[in-house]
């Protein structure tokens, strides 16, 4: 019964939250972002107080539902959990010490990489950043495929009910990175369980703490129980140790799932508002496990310095057969107000680049120094940044790209047009153009006469507000005669 | 336990694969060419007939009063190459039912129109067909590449002599003038004309009233000349259809007719136009409609239909056997659905594609086609209206239809208004306009979220 309650709240939160990450038709409400701002660590570094009071007081209660229904990774590793018991043994994990050092490392680490601004590195363990970006870059080319093929259909029958979507990799290295973390969870969880959640993951290691003072808990009924111990072996968050009737609290993430498989009904989820886990130290120790994990993270750490070799532009070039510019500030997306900002709040869920209907958020590369790797950097190869449209904004959990109503936006400068006349092909082909001064949304491109009667472009840059309709419309090829250079602090 | 969720697999595999197959037929079933789309049924048992012929009075040629227009040939899907198997069968048809004129040209498919139809024509005896190509007029640049390009055009053709031969698109007298008259290339061709290279020298038009009256008063002998008419240009401001036919006719010269449906609008319409004729008489189709419009002219030698599939033939040549004009009830009703028609906005594109390529990568008859498919089947959203489901489904139809069919380099914001394509528009469409006003219709569109 609490299992199954469990399961129907976990499996309906999760489909919702992928399936809001996957919406590229924009069916879904905007409001659904709270499923995101829900997440432990983005709230955190949104500070939405309220939220983490909610999280930690749910926690305080309930012990860690937030681990098995709210956390989209979490349910994700149950589903990979319940395949491989489909595939392999059905009870299999076993219980061992909980590995403190390692967790509380992790989590003065993600702590270190916060304060002092290196994102990769608390974006590399958040776990909900962890699942958007591996449901941006790995799940959603699928999706986008699957859309295609409906186009086709509908192309067909002449009612173009679906839009066919570009499929591309906009980066090499937020593809790659996601994959091998994706890998690697996948496998701790087939042959370990839930180990990522207690040892690595940071949200679980606060919510540990706060677990082990839940007023309701599992508990052995030591009278009933006949010492099986098939409790232990289902326990994917190993911590229940069967031969001395304890339960690490800390590590416990309320699956319920002992209850069900206790033949006795020795094992119930009860108020006990005072009970502390007995910590029984046991000698085996497993090294290899240790060892094992301690080399997994190191390669995912290790993977984004191989990768910052800026693959995704080349693919950019190849899809719309424009090059790249160089700029010397990278453009943030307006709400983020200031590039330093983004950067100190944003854990490359990607949930932006995932929600942009005009393909213009990317994840950077180098654009934002390594450290900042897989942020949101926007490129007006593909799109330019809709003048009437927040909704990158109005989607950040993270609070990095804060909350600004359309009106707000349209007046924020996030960068200027820079023009270079001699690629303008007024000057190159002795062309009538004005199509980057017809397409800006703020006229801040007004045309000057030239020779032969032609006119040529003038940027305003009091006006500009560096939305990139005049780059994105520019036919200067390779590179277009303007472009849109970034501003550190945005103007307003 | 086990047996249950087997028998549920398959249950559901069942309900896929059905779903799977009702979606190929609504893909297959559904046809968007606007002709076969409202189920017209002729009986094809009656065009074991043939093609009514016309006398030429100026060379006493008994010529099918359908051409064979060789500008649309089917194309391999996904290329822009001739799909000569498809194409042969249709030449071949076509000569059985008693077609014996086709109307080839040097731009045609990019030049390889005029290699297709003579390999096509081969098999046949070549006094048994009347062949006829056009000289490029911009492609001229002095006497020597005009004698160049003729002498290439009887060679890709693979004949020693053209039965008709044309100034290609005549539109402007400075370019006339040029050519024909300074580059001595008229002089050349009416040699060409006395040597037997040439039988009939003629001129295709796509220009003003005064320019055409200019040529006529020309102390030039003209066997015949081409011009667009069809129901719609009959009364058009720009294109004179009707002023030009009564001059000829006066005159005494043979007409030959292009765009008899206009590349195609005449046999989509739109909807509701559809309808209201095929309630009049539900054995023809816009596409008969228009052509028996046209071949009820007495001066008119022979209609050229660019045919691209086989239904098409199959259709005209049913249209053409045992021809019967219109009669004065039925020009009332075609005069009905015209104005009904008009009232819709078209853009009077026929795709002959002389724009392109356009050098900044917009696909222009691409885009005109869509949009016109668009309005005939009265898909054009109003945003300025109610905003209530029906607009945005046609909202959705609009940008769909854009976005899943053009490359985002072939659409309309593309367009930078150089104007170098307005000259070559034989239908004097101000691409650059258009272009714009599709645009901010689509950036209009796209702000309702």
């Amino acid at each position: 019964m609490l299992k199954n309650t469990r399961l129907i709240a976990a499996l309906l939160w999760f489909s919702l939250i992928t399936l809001y990450f996957l919406d590229i038709a924009s069916v879904l409400p905007d409001k659904m972002a709270r499923l995101a701002k829900m997440q432990f660590v983005p709230a955190l570094l949104a500070h939405s107080t309220v939220i983490l009071i909610i999280l930690i007081g749910l926690t305080m209660i309930l012990g860690r539902i937030y681990c098995s229904v709210i956390c989209p990774l979490g349910v994700f590793q149950d589903i990979v959990g319940w395949f491989s018991s489909r595939f392999g043994k059905k009870n299999r994990y076993k219980y061992f010490k909980p590995l403190n050092v390692v967790r509380y490392s992790f989590l003065a680490v993600f702590m270190i990489g916060l304060i002092a601004g290196i994102m990769i590195i608390p974006a590399l363990i958040d776990p909900y950043s962890l699942y958007g970006r591996m449901i941006t870059s790995l799940i959603k080319p699928l999706y986008q495929l699957g859309n295609n093929l409906m186009a086709d259909v509908t192309d067909a029958n002449g009612s173009y009910y679906f839009a066919r979507n570009q499929v591309y990799i906009a980066s090499l290295a937020s593809l790659i990175i996601s994959a091998v973390s994706v890998v690697t969870i996948k496998f701790l969880m087939w042959k370990y369980g839930r180990v990522y959640c207690n040892s690595v993951c940071p949200v679980g290691t606060i919510l540990g703490v706060v677990s082990k003072f839940a007023i309701f808990k599992i508990a052995i009924n030591t009278e009933q129980c006949n010492n099986c111990g098939l409790c232990a072996r289902r326990c994917k968050a190993s911590c229940i140790d069967s031969k001395n009737h304890a339960i690490d609290y800390s590590r416990c993430i309320a699956c319920y799932n002992c209850i069900g498989v206790c033949k006795r009904d020795a094992i119930t989820y009860k108020y006990q508002p005072n009970k502390k886990s007995k910590e029984v130290l046991s000698a085996n120790v497993d090294h290899s496990k240790r060892r094992f994990f301690g080399t997994a993270i190191a390669t995912s750490v290790a993977v984004p310095k191989i990768m910052a070799h800026g693959a995704g532009e080349d693919i950019i070039t190849k899809v719309t057969g424009r090059s790249v510019p160089k700029r010397e500030i990278p453009l943030s997306p307006a709400g983020s107000l200031a590039v330093k900002r983004l950067n100190n709040h944003c854990t490359s869920c990607h949930l932006c680049i995932a929600k942009c209907p005009n393909n213009v958020l990317r994840p950077s590369v180098k654009e934002y120094g390594i450290t900042n790797i897989m942020q949101p950097v926007m490129y007006y190869e593909k799109g330019f940044c809709d003048y009437n449209c927040n909704l990158c904004s109005t989607v950040c959990p993270n609070g990095a790209i804060s909350k600004v109503s359309i009106e707000e936006k349209q007046k924020i400068k996030i960068g200027y047009a820079s023009l270079n006349i001699e690629s303008c092909v007024v000057v190159t082909d002795k062309e009538e153009c004005g199509n980057c001064s017809r397409h800006c949304p703020v006229d801040a491109i007004r045309m000057l006469p030239y020779e032969d009667k032609r006119r040529i472009p003038k940027v305003d840059t009091e006006l500009c507000i560096g939305c990139g309709a005049c780059e994105f419309h520019c036919p200067a090829k390779p590179f277009t005669a303007i472009y849109v250079e970034g501003y550190e602090v945005h103007k307003a | 336990m086990k047996k249950e969720s087997l028998i549920s697999r398959r249950k559901a595999l069942k309900i896929m694969s059905l779903g799977g197959v009702g979606l190929m037929q609504a893909c297959s079933g559904t046809n968007l060419d606007g002709i076969d789309k409202t189920s017209f049924s002729f009986d094809k048992k009656a065009i074991d007939g043939k093609v009514d012929k016309r006398t030429d009075t100026q060379s006493q040629n008994e010529i099918s009063l359908l051409g064979f227009g060789c500008m649309r040939y089917p194309l391999i899907p996904g290329t822009k190459k001739i799909d000569e198997d498809q194409a042969q069968m249709m030449v071949d048809y076509a000569y059985e039912h008693g077609i014996n004129y086709f109307d080839t040209a040097w731009p045609y498919h990019n030049g390889e129109s005029e290699t297709f139809t003579g390999k096509a024509l081969k098999e046949y005896p070549r006094h048994s067909f009347f062949l006829a190509d056009k000289m490029p007029t911009w492609a001229v640049n002095d006497l020597q590449s005009a004698k160049d390009i003729f002498n290439k055009q009887l060679e890709k053709c693979q004949v020693d002599y053209f039965d008709y031969y044309l100034l290609h698109a005549l539109s402007k007298q400075e370019d006339y003038e040029r050519v024909y008259e300074q580059y001595g290339v008229l002089e050349y061709l009416q040699k060409e004309k006395a040597e037997g290279r040439i039988r009939q020298l003629g001129f295709s038009f796509h220009g003003s009233l005064e320019f055409f009256e200019y040529l006529l008063n020309k102390p030039v002998e003209w066997d015949f000349i081409q011009i667009q008419l069809n129901y719609y240009d009959w009364d058009d401001p720009k294109q004179n259809s009707g002023k030009l036919y009564k001059m000829l006719e006066e005159r005494n010269i043979p007409v030959i007719v292009m765009e008899p449906i206009r590349g195609g609008m005449l046999a989509r319409l739109n909807d509701g136009v559809v309808k209201y004729l095929k309630s009049e008489d539900p054995s023809l189709t816009p596409a008969a409609w228009a052509l028996r419009y046209v071949g009820s002219f007495p001066a008119v030698l022979t209609v050229l239909s660019g045919m691209s599939k086989m239904e098409h033939v199959e259709e005209n040549v049913y249209t053409f056997s045992s021809f019967k004009p219109l009669t004065e009830g039925e020009r009332k009703v075609l005069n009905k659905a015209l104005t009904s028609f008009k009232e819709n906005k078209p853009i009077v594109c026929t795709d002959c594609k002389y724009c392109m390529p356009c050098k900044f990568g917009v696909n222009i008859p691409g885009i005109f086609l869509n949009y016109n498919e668009l309005v005939g089947e009265l898909n054009v959203p109003n945003p300025n209206g109610v905003k209530d489901d029906d607009y945005f489904k046609k909202r959705r139809m609009f940008l769909n239809s854009f976005n899943n069919k053009f490359d985002d380099s072939e659409l309309a914001h593309r367009c930078i208004g150089c104007g170098k394509c307005v000259s070559l528009c034989p239908q004097s469409i101000n691409i650059p306009k258009q272009m714009r006003e599709i645009d901010n219709f689509i950036a209009q569109l796209k702000k309702d979220k």
